[in-house]
């Protein structure tokens, strides 16, 4: 080969330039996803004294200079606490896109690093970061960016209270692995064991019935059946007191839907006009209408739960097209998590509507919640009714209980214990003076 | 590590020099001693702010710096029975580091200038800056400034009190506030003197083993800590538990100056109405409570009513135990606002009796009595000396062979001494 070429062959394109392609997430990503090492900052600990600039900076220039430093502490008098602005090694982070000479890059041990060799200071990385963490150098105009002073970070050991603790993430989300045992068990016993029982139980005089269900049979019959307003009334109770737990924790068809969302990448979109959430309503009133006008329960033909729960054993396997309703309304989720919990489902509507009564909500401190770039409560939530928006302006964002399914992702995600469940009459959310 | 930068600004001429200290200077004076000695040399005229060598290290609570000044100065003089000739007024929080940040240890302020003036210093480098159109209040500058002016990590500002000449105006710093009974900010007005913004993109040199021996004293400090209390130890100590009532209902958050490891401020978050609308709705506020004698002024006169009115007199650029002096007796909110507003233009009579007497005018008068008598004073010197918070030198007087290590190379803890015994026996 010719030197030319060779030459030619270490050139940088414009293809080389251009922000690369999002790393596709692997099966295991989605079922394990990795830890992230990062700094968690406490703001009812920080004093303001300065001591983080201060240490980093000395690495970063071999003198106290905190002008050079990585890390910012910032009086955010909108929130009125301390700010520390430092990069949180996000899981996707935007910074490693926006770069243009892909200086900025995400190592296999989570932390992200800017190399020196290839950065020319254009300060993108800072645009696209929502912390603004990349910081300018106050004197030399170089890109500062933390990076855990791989994995010991120095502010971390020399803070005097305490208000930054260096963390690799929670090792065991202990909520996760309870309520992922729950709706096992709960799909076994309802699918598998209990054949049938969701739409229909007797045991003795004591029978049991799925509430939209019984509530179609109303219509459809005319007659109230004790059955039909004991299961009613325990369901009403149960949304009282946990919200739609139902649905978050117990519902077969939510556990194929959580499983499947973790398989399938979101492709689609929905129609603008579903995200006001009121088609449900309408479902459940068609349903109503339907049942009194044919005199059966129409809906219950189609029920996704209903044909989980009918679709097993000697009797009730492969009943037909009835099992093709299953995959062809999980492939829903190819739009987004949930969708038909959050969009259609009459039996989540009628649960919403006993919602509207909850006794426990759930708040979210913004104040206690540092960071504007963290909103892992926002991407966790699966019903998608925490707003990201608000959080990152540093206001607490109000969840509306009729659309929570209780799942408690976001308590169980938040590093920071912002989020929290609180009585409804509780005012004030964490963090905040009660006024 | 160098130490002893100094440069000399003559307002009058707008000019600034880099003066190299001389073998006397140099040999015999660190901190507010060479701010004695600076004021010797450049007369009664000058104002001079001075660091001390471990300012801005890695000496815990390393954050003072010292404006120094004679009595006469100041436009009006400050009206204290206790006045001596030499005033050292200590700024706290981020001041010194920034200040030494900047490039400079010390600067000597002469003449006055033609016009509400401005220094911006950062690099080594002092620059005249315009005063923005619309000052009005100490937030409302500081906010203006940081959009107008070069970038500045910290400024030492004067208020609308200053402007008008009030005997009780405070310089602050930022927004905040600082321990200022002493007159500086009168000392500044006199100048055309409106502020001083420090950039603080340098930084200083250190020596490797200074990062352990923080830790390790830090360490040490922390587990002294519980007895030495913070804030409202501090309050309770020097005026007993009525003034900590003053502050039931509000959240507060420790504060602590640079890098020290004993916070003695509070963040306070308070929720309050406008006085105007007294059904009105309810809003939250918040002030940095970092003077303890100012506190505890407001706090016998008005009680739970103080918290609105330190904010308001920290925005006027006003002394709050002066400006407590001349609330009406009667407790009032609105009509208490609207006697801080008068105090600040100048308004009422200004009469001896009622302003407060500094507790000890010659450093500063804003220090909260810890400790009494002559050995408090020695220790409060040597703070002055060594660029340390005197009320941390007060609360841990065990630190100080500890802070010692920190001391730069040419710095001998004899001279320290020497320096310490100047600055005391001038006060």
């Amino acid at each position: 080969m010719e030197p030319a070429n060779d030459i030619r062959d270490n050139e940088l394109g414009i293809d080389d330039l251009r922000p690369r392609r999002p790393q596709k997430r692997t099966l295991m990503d989605r079922f394990m996803p990795r830890r992230r090492p990062f700094i968690l900052f406490d703001p009812d600990r920080c004093t303001d004294c300065g001591t983080c600039e201060m240490v980093c900076a000395t690495r970063n220039t071999g003198n106290i200079a905190p002008a050079s430093a990585s890390v910012r502490v910032v009086r955010d008098d909108v929130r009125g606490r301390n700010l520390a602005v430092y990069c949180q090694h996000c899981r996707k982070p935007l910074c490693v896109e926006a770069c243009p000479t892909r200086a900025t890059t995400k190592g296999e041990d989570g932390i992200v690093r800017i190399d020196k060799l290839f950065c020319v200071s254009c300060g993108l990385c800072a645009a696209a970061c929502p912390e603004a963490a990349p910081l300018r150098d106050g004197r030399t105009a170089e890109i500062r960016k933390c990076d855990l002073c791989e994995g010991d970070p120095l502010c971390v050991w020399h803070c005097p209270n305490g208000a930054l603790v260096y963390t690799k993430g929670k090792a065991f989300r202990w909520i996760k692995g309870l309520r992922w045992t729950v709706q096992l068990l709960s799909f076994l016993l309802l699918v598998m064991v209990f054949l049938g029982t969701f739409c229909y139980f007797n045991a003795g005089s004591f029978g049991m019935s799925c509430p939209t269900g019984a509530l179609q049979n109303i219509f459809a019959t005319g007659r109230v059946l004790l059955a039909g307003l004991t299961s009613m009334l325990a369901i009403f109770f149960l949304t009282v007191l946990f919200s739609r737990f139902f649905c978050g924790w117990i519902c077969p068809f939510g556990f194929i839907l959580d499983l499947v969302d973790r398989i399938i990448p979101k492709k689609f979109g929905l129609p603008a006009f579903l995200k006001t959430r009121m088609a449900k309503y309408g479902i459940l009133g068609g349903a109503a209408a339907g049942s009194a006008a044919f005199g059966f329960q129409v809906f219950c033909t189609v029920c996704p739960i209903g044909t989980l729960c009918r679709s097993y054993g000697q009797q009730a396997m492969f009943r037909g097209a009835e099992m093709a309703i299953v995959p062809l309304l999980a492939g829903l989720e190819l739009t987004e998590r949930r969708s038909w919990c959050r969009y259609f489902c009459p039996v989540g509507a009628l649960l919403a509507i006993f919602a509207l009564l909850h006794l426990l909500k759930i708040v979210i401190g913004a104040k206690k919640c540092k960071k504007f770039s963290c909103i892992q409560c926002a991407e966790v939530c699966p019903m998608g009714i925490i707003d990201a928006d608000k959080l990152r302006e540093g206001l607490s964002p109000e969840i509306p209980m009729t659309e929570c399914i209780g799942c408690m992702r976001c308590l169980d995600r938040c590093p920071y214990g912002a989020a929290k469940i609180r009585f409804r009459w509780q005012k004030g959310v964490p963090g905040e003076v009660e006024l | 590590m160098s130490y002893m930068r100094m440069v000399v600004v003559r307002l009058d001429q707008r000019t600034a020099e880099v003066v190299t200290p001389d073998g006397d200077l140099r040999r015999e004076s660190v901190g507010a001693a060479l701010n004695l000695a600076l004021i010797e040399r450049y007369g009664a005229d000058s104002l001079v702010f001075g660091g001390g060598p471990l300012t801005g290290t890695f000496a815990p609570a390393s954050a003072l710096l010292v404006g120094s000044f004679a009595k006469g100065a100041a436009a009006k003089p400050v009206q204290s029975a206790q006045a001596t000739l030499i005033r050292h007024v200590p700024l706290l929080l981020t001041a010194g580091p920034d200040f030494r940040f900047s490039g400079i240890d010390h600067l000597v302020l002469l003449g006055a200038a033609d016009r509400p003036t401005l220094l911006h210093i950062d690099r080594g480098r002092v620059r005249f800056v315009e005063l923005p159109k619309q000052a009005g209040d100490v937030p409302s500058l500081e906010t203006s400034l940081r959009r107008s002016a070069p970038p500045f990590r910290s400024a030492i500002l004067t208020g609308p009190a200053a402007d008008a000449g009030v005997p009780f105006a405070a310089a602050a710093i930022g927004a905040k506030g600082s321990l200022d009974k002493a007159g500086l900010a009168g000392a500044m007005t006199a100048k055309n003197l409106k502020g001083i913004l420090l950039g603080g993109s340098g930084g200083i040199a250190f020596a490797a083993e200074d990062l352990r021996r923080s830790l390790e004293l830090v360490e040490k400090i922390k587990r002294q800590q519980k007895k030495a209390g913070g804030f409202t130890s501090l309050v309770e100590a020097a005026s007993g538990r009525d003034c900590l009532k003053a502050l039931k209902g509000a959240t507060l958050r420790d504060a602590a100056c640079f890098h020290c490891p004993a916070p003695c401020m509070v963040h306070a978050e308070f929720a309050e109405t406008d006085p105007r609308f007294p059904g009105g709705p309810k809003k939250k506020g918040d002030v940095l409570l970092l003077d303890h004698m100012g506190w505890i002024a407001l706090a016998k006169k008005r009680g739970g009513q103080s918290l609105p009115l330190i904010r308001e007199a920290l925005r006027l650029g006003l002394d709050p135990s002066a400006a407590a002096s001349f609330l009406p007796r009667e407790a009032n909110p609105a009509s208490d606002l609207d006697a801080l507003s008068a105090l600040a233009q100048g308004g009422p009579a200004l009469s001896p009796s009622t302003a407060t007497a500094s507790p000890d005018p010659s450093f500063g008068g804003g220090l909260a009595p810890i400790g009494t008598g002559e050995k408090a004073r020695r220790i409060t010197a040597l703070a002055f000396v060594l660029g340390v918070c005197p009320l941390f030198l007060q609360r841990f007087p065990q630190a100080v062979g500890d802070l010692l290590a920190f001391l730069p190379a040419g710095v001998s803890p004899a001279s320290l001494d020497r320096a310490a015994e100047r600055v005391f026996a001038q006060g």
